[in-house]
């Protein structure tokens, strides 16, 4: 039990420190790479949208990855 | 809303209507029983005698009585035990718990016959497996 | 429907909703305290915050989830369901000044990190009657997070709507989590029967709602209507529509909103885009139905959005003989353009 565990909470605390990082990233530069449509709003409206890049990271990388190469 | 996903959200609230009440009566069926002891009742009707020893908490009041020469212990809960399953045991000289006693529950009176000498009792909660108060008279 | 994103969408209507909501949530954390103080005095204010806002989250998420199917059985109730997304992210909150506070109560005390002895402070998790319920509420309010900070228009349109849809659609195990959580843990701390009956009421009222409204929207999805020669379907009476509204008629289990306007006749699927809003329950403004969930507009006559928009729907053929509306069931490619019949 003690193992499940275990690697369910590093599973998690990995997930949201690769999502903190990748905040910090979206905070500067992502949001924009995203939707050029941000570029019109103010930085507060980035800030607030860390939080949900935090939880969502994966799909946004992905979704980076695939504009990229387009 | 599509109807794909209205009939996704009709499932989802037919599942949840299934399963949570199971899981809620199942829970309240595993609280741990146990036998009530036959005697109580007579033992309990016959009862005016010398009381012993008395010793009073917050919550509990212990009276152990000697009616016909047979030893009651009697329990007051004066405040509810914040517990599903409360068992009483013995307490013994280390204050360890002894043998168990009965099962109480709600606010009231319970008796229960003693037989053997008893310097005190141990309530405690069998789903956590933990104490929750001893009282020594 | 606006081109640049805001902090927080705000307008008369959702400014005064908004402060509707917070002066619930004062009020109720106030009379909480209030009758904590009178009937049990000993009480840290720890545990009053805890339980104050715990109880306090989870009345909210009740009021949440009746919106939807109380606005579907009564449309009076449709200007709640607009202004959801608000009182959702007040509910986190709440939710989580709950989560917070229980953490560093129990579990600050030790030396290990108090999410790991959340999980392992008790460890009976094949017990039914002695699960860990702390649990439960940290994975629901996980989830909570996940939906609150994916509430914006940002995440709407970036992570796609039907991600969107299927993310938010988690509150429902969120709920099912919650309700748990509550239950074992009022099971396991206190064996009051307030709290196990007022959440059986609510489970009850809740569940009974969802039902009712979607068995009847299952009704009005398997109507079948009647057909002519050509095997077109029967709609209504062109006097039935009101001028610049929409009559919703089901197609092969798809809605579809036929809008009289201008004296002519138009059909475009129901659903917005968007978010998948009722078209057909908007008005035509400026000559473009108006989606009422967000704003979000298209021409009768093609389904498009106007430009700089690019949202396309579907559109129906309509015929009229005499008064009587007729309609093509097969739906053109979206943005597809069809002439408007004259009424």
């Amino acid at each position: 039990m003690i193992t499940v565990i275990n690697s369910i909470l590093t599973i998690l605390g990995i997930y949201f420190g690769i999502g903190l990082l990748f905040g910090i990233y979206f905070f500067l530069a992502g949001a924009r790479k995203i939707d050029p449509i941000i570029n019109d709003s103010k930085w507060t409206v980035r800030l607030l949208l860390v939080p949900g890049a935090v939880a969502t990271w994966p799909f946004l990388i992905s979704k980076l990855f695939k504009t990229e190469k387009q | 809303m599509t109807s794909n996903l209205r009939r996704r959200h009709l499932f989802m609230w037919i599942g949840i209507l299934v399963i949570l009440p199971v899981l809620m009566i199942l829970a309240i069926i595993n609280i741990p029983k146990f036998p009530v002891n036959d005697q109580l009742v007579e033992i309990a009707s016959s009862n005016k005698g010398a009381v012993l020893k008395t010793a009073i908490t917050d919550n509990v009041e212990l009276k152990l009585i000697e009616a016909a020469s047979k030893k009651i212990l009697e329990i007051q809960i004066l405040q509810p035990l914040k517990a599903s399953s409360a068992t009483v045991h013995i307490l013994n000289d280390d204050l360890s718990k002894g043998d168990f006693i009965g099962q109480i529950s709600a606010k009231g009176i319970y008796k229960f016959p003693i037989e053997k000498e008893i310097n005190g009792i141990s309530i405690f909660d069998h789903i956590k497996g933990e104490e929750i108060t001893k009282i020594q008279f | 429907m606006g081109l640049d994103y805001q902090t927080i969408l705000w307008n008369k209507h959702k400014k005064v909703y908004d402060k509707l909501i917070l002066a619930f949530m004062l009020m109720y954390l106030l009379v909480f305290a209030g009758l904590t103080f009178t009937f049990n005095a000993q009480t840290t204010i720890e545990t009053l915050i805890i339980r104050a806002f715990g109880t306090l989250a989870v009345i909210m998420l009740h009021i949440i989830l009746a919106i939807g199917p109380i606005s579907r059985l009564n449309t009076s109730f449709l200007p709640l369901l607009y202004n959801r997304r608000h009182l959702g992210v007040s509910m986190f909150l709440a939710a989580a000044v709950h989560g917070v506070f229980s953490m560093i109560q129990f579990h600050t005390l030790g030396n290990v990190n108090p999410v790991y002895s959340i999980f392992t402070s008790n460890l009976d998790y094949t017990s039914l009657t002695n699960f860990p319920f702390q649990v439960l509420g940290f994975v629901a309010l996980i989830i909570l997070f996940f939906m609150a900070a994916t509430s914006h228009d940002f995440w709407l349109k970036n992570l796609s709507p039907s991600v969107w849809k299927k993310l938010h659609m988690m509150v429902y195990v969120a709920y099912a989590l919650i309700i748990l959580h509550v239950f074992l843990g009022a099971f396991q701390q206190e064996t009051s029967p307030f709290t196990i009956g007022f959440l059986s009421i609510g489970f009850v009222t809740i569940v009974s709602l969802h039902l009712i409204a979607g068995f009847n929207e299952v009704k009005t999805d398997t109507k079948k209507s009647e057909k002519d020669e050509s095997n077109w379907l029967y709609v209504c009476r062109t006097g039935e529509i009101e001028e610049d509204r929409a009559k919703i008629f089901t197609v092969d289990k798809e809605r579809v909103a036929i809008f009289k306007y201008e004296g002519k006749l138009s059909a475009i699927h129901n659903v917005c885009k968007h978010q998948g809003g009722p078209l057909g329950e908007g008005k035509i403004v400026d000559g473009c139905i108006t989606c009422p969930w967000h704003g979000y507009q298209y021409l009768p006559g093609n389904g498009q959005s106007p430009p700089p928009f690019t949202e396309k729907v579907a559109t129906y053929e309509l015929k009229l003989v005499k008064d009587k509306i007729y309609l093509n069931p097969e739906a053109f490619p979206e943005g597809t353009e069809v002439k408007p019949v004259n009424c």
